[in-house]
């Protein structure tokens, strides 16, 4: 979606510390949507009363699978394009979760706003990665001052 | 058809959020153009740094080999100028001792001029003599007796007197 909008810029190899949060947070998608599916009973809570409006948990919970298979993906690959469009995603569903958190909050449901908190801290630093560059072009040539080549 | 209010602030999040990663997407790929165009500049500059780097150690090489050249070149016109002055030692020395041996000459040439002087003098002189002599008339002794005239003048002769 956010590709096609894009200025291109030339492949190179992804940084460790793109690679490491996209990891991370493939885990999470996938944990959280294992537990949708695996775990429906546990969400009858009413903090997740409105997400389970909108959505059914089983849905929430293929849609956080797939958006987890996605990251990982675009982390083995070290694609910039599908990382940017996976974590835009991962944005997205959480922080519509975190506006279903705050929303049971306010109707009562909710007895602390710790969901809509985290929730959207996740959003913020889903933003924050994206904003930062996935890639370093200054890399290729600290490797080469760190590693010198053919020297 | 009445829609959820829930679904509808869900959506509006969704559409909030998705617009911001948009926004900071392109943001993150405008600095990434840039810092792409810094690093592929600090390549380009180590490059420059490289080559002139090398063209340094060419010109450092050349300059050592010209010091050398030089320092030759220097060592060898000591010597010449050794040898030169060696020479010329040498030519005032002999030039002194011709010069010695020219006066020396020169004074036994003029000791010998003096004497061939003296000695032609004597000669002239003898031949002057001997022509004087011979132009002269024969002695009274030679000639044969006669009356001496000089009776009258025998009284005239101081050295009777």
């Amino acid at each position: 979606m956010a590709v096609g909008v894009l200025p291109s810029v030339p492949e190179e190899q992804m940084t460790w510390r793109a690679r490491a949060y996209l990891v991370i947070a493939a885990a999470r998608h996938i944990l959280v949507g294992a537990a949708c599916i695996v775990l429906v009973a546990d969400f009858d809570g009413d903090s997740f009363q409105v997400i389970r409006a909108v959505l059914p948990v089983w849905v929430w919970g293929v849609a956080f699978l797939v958006g987890g298979a996605h990251l990982t993906y675009a982390a083995i690959r070290g694609s910039e394009g599908h990382a940017r469009v996976a974590l835009s995603l991962s944005a997205i569903s959480t922080s519509v979760w975190a506006a279903g958190f705050l929303l049971a909050y306010q109707e009562g449901g909710a007895v602390s706003p710790i969901g809509v908190i985290f929730a959207t801290a996740l959003t913020a630093k889903d933003l924050v990665i994206c904003r930062q560059p996935m890639r370093s072009p200054f890399e290729p040539i600290v490797r080469e001052y760190d590693e010198p080549k053919g020297r | 058809m009445s829609v959820d209010p829930s679904a509808l602030l869900l959506g509006a999040a969704a559409v909030i959020t998705a617009i911001g990663t948009i926004y900071v997407n392109r943001n993150s790929r405008r600095d990434q153009h840039r810092q792409a165009a810094a690093a592929a500049q600090v390549q380009r500059d180590q490059h420059q740094l490289e080559e002139t780097k090398q063209a340094l150690e060419a010109l450092g090489s050349a300059l050592t080999e010209t010091r050398t050249d030089l320092h030759e070149e220097r060592r060898l016109r000591r010597q010449a100028e050794a040898e030169l002055e060696e020479k010329k030692t040498l030519h005032r020395h002999m030039y002194a001792a011709q010069e010695s041996r020219c006066l020396e000459y020169a004074g036994q040439l003029t000791d010998t001029v003096l004497t061939l002087r003296g000695v032609v003098v004597d000669e002239i002189a003898r031949a002057a003599a001997d022509s004087a002599l011979r132009a002269l008339p024969s002695h009274p002794h030679d000639l044969p007796p006669a009356t001496p005239p000089a009776l009258e003048g025998e009284k005239d002769d101081p050295a009777d007197r």
